[in-house]
């Protein structure tokens, strides 16, 4: 009976994993773009924007939700949250990084 | 003094839309004459961008700001001060190609010699070096002064790349506004808006509430910045920030667009959006007047 609560728990725990997997992004930055630029999710769906830089030091905010974090080399950086209002939201890069840092923009695009 | 008096005056004001624009710090009207004893006036120029190359967004890039120059040596009367509030130079990813524009910039305004002039950096001056570089050529990037009854004090929001004032200069801050008095008349100057004018731009400071507090408690305080390569007037508060146009590209207003890029150069209305201002203090009343000056074309 135990062994078949701790098989249970672990195919819960897998099965966890997957759906947090499917629902994590991940996102390079480097000078001057943001790859993906273009991001989808689903409201109500919990997400992991997960970043990484390419070359230095570079900054994400999503002002529409109040939401940004560096992206310092060797560090990636996640954003977790769960969008509730459908919408497109802009992204930037917040941490001046050089000649082309105003155009490094992206967009979120929340779903029903 | 009322935060709502004020407002209304100051929208009242602004809506005249002309050339002179009154910001007032009581709910006086700033029609009083002009005491060179105590009064004064200064010139703020802002985003010169020197090293700026678009031709459709100004094909005058390096004959705007001397321009500029000409028509505030031809002033009848002499500022006490001229003003740069940041982004003197255009970025580049070549450190040896911004030495050369500030070098360049330098010289320029070396014609003002006989002006009182004074600098702060903006992102593309000092952003990727923590203003190590503008620091060699203008010197600090913070720093205070006193001229006729006015504190004017200069916030630097750039020199960290995140856009922030930063602990260390916050306690600067801090500990500078101890000695003054609750009604002394304050002005700031700074690059980047104190105020989330439109974080989807880039046009706050992260930190900039922390400053805004510290001078909350301070009846007569103004801020004049640059950053947005327009005018634009906000209160937090009673405090009023007034922002001013760029010297070498205009950007149309804040989410007016899908992206922030400048406005295209309009051959029949030529450096549209470009230009500079006169502010006059009016000290005893605790009252500036806002003048907008634009480039006129024929000068050379």
């Amino acid at each position: 009976m135990k062994i078949h609560k701790w098989i249970l728990a672990l195919a819960l725990s897998i099965n966890a994993i997957a759906v947090k997997a499917d629902n994590v992004i991940s996102v390079t930055a480097k000078k001057y773009e943001f790859i993906p630029a273009e991001i989808t999710v689903k409201a109500g769906v919990p997400v992991v924007l997960q970043f990484q830089t390419a070359d230095r030091k570079h900054g994400v905010s999503i002002p529409g939700l109040h939401l940004r974090t560096d992206i310092n080399p060797g560090q990636p950086a996640e954003i977790r949250f769960t969008p509730d209002q459908p919408g497109t939201y802009d992204f930037i890069c917040d941490v001046f990084c050089g000649s082309g840092h105003e155009g490094m923009t992206g967009k979120l695009i929340v779903t029903k | 003094m009322d935060d709502q008096i004020d407002r209304r005056e100051f929208l009242k004001l602004a809506s005249i839309g002309g050339v002179v624009f009154v910001s007032t710090l009581s709910n006086q009207h700033s029609a009083q004459a002009f005491s060179p004893k105590k009064d004064f006036f200064f010139v703020q120029l802002s985003d010169t961008h020197w090293g700026f190359d678009g031709k459709k967004v100004n094909p005058d890039a390096k004959g705007t700001l001397p321009k500029a120059i000409k028509e505030l040596q031809g002033l009848e009367q002499k500022p006490e001060f001229i003003v740069f509030t940041g982004d003197l130079t255009q970025i580049s990813d070549d450190a040896s190609v911004r030495k050369q524009r500030m070098k360049e910039f330098k010289d320029i305004v070396s014609e003002l010699s006989s002006f009182k002039v004074l600098f702060m950096p903006g992102e593309h001056d000092a952003s990727l070096d923590n203003g190590e570089m503008y620091k060699e050529f203008f010197g600090a990037t913070h720093y205070t002064w006193d001229h006729k009854g006015v504190h004017f004090i200069v916030i630097d929001n750039v020199s960290d790349p995140g856009g922030i004032i930063g602990k260390t200069q916050l306690q600067w801050l801090e500990d500078d506004l101890k000695l003054q008095k609750p009604d002394a008349n304050i002005v700031v100057f700074t690059h980047r808006p104190l105020f989330d004018l439109y974080p989807q731009w880039d046009w706050t400071t992260k930190d900039g509430d922390a400053a805004i507090k510290l001078l909350m408690p301070f009846k007569n305080v103004t801020v004049f910045y640059g950053h947005i390569h327009q005018e634009h007037h906000h209160f937090t508060g009673h405090i009023a920030h007034h922002s001013a146009k760029s010297l070498m590209l205009p950007m149309p207003p804040a989410g007016s667009v899908p992206k922030r890029e400048p406005i295209l150069w309009v051959a029949n209305e030529p450096y549209k959006g470009l230009g500079f201002r006169e502010v006059k203090s009016l000290t005893k009343n605790r009252t500036f007047t806002i003048e907008e000056f634009g480039i006129n074309a024929g000068t050379t």
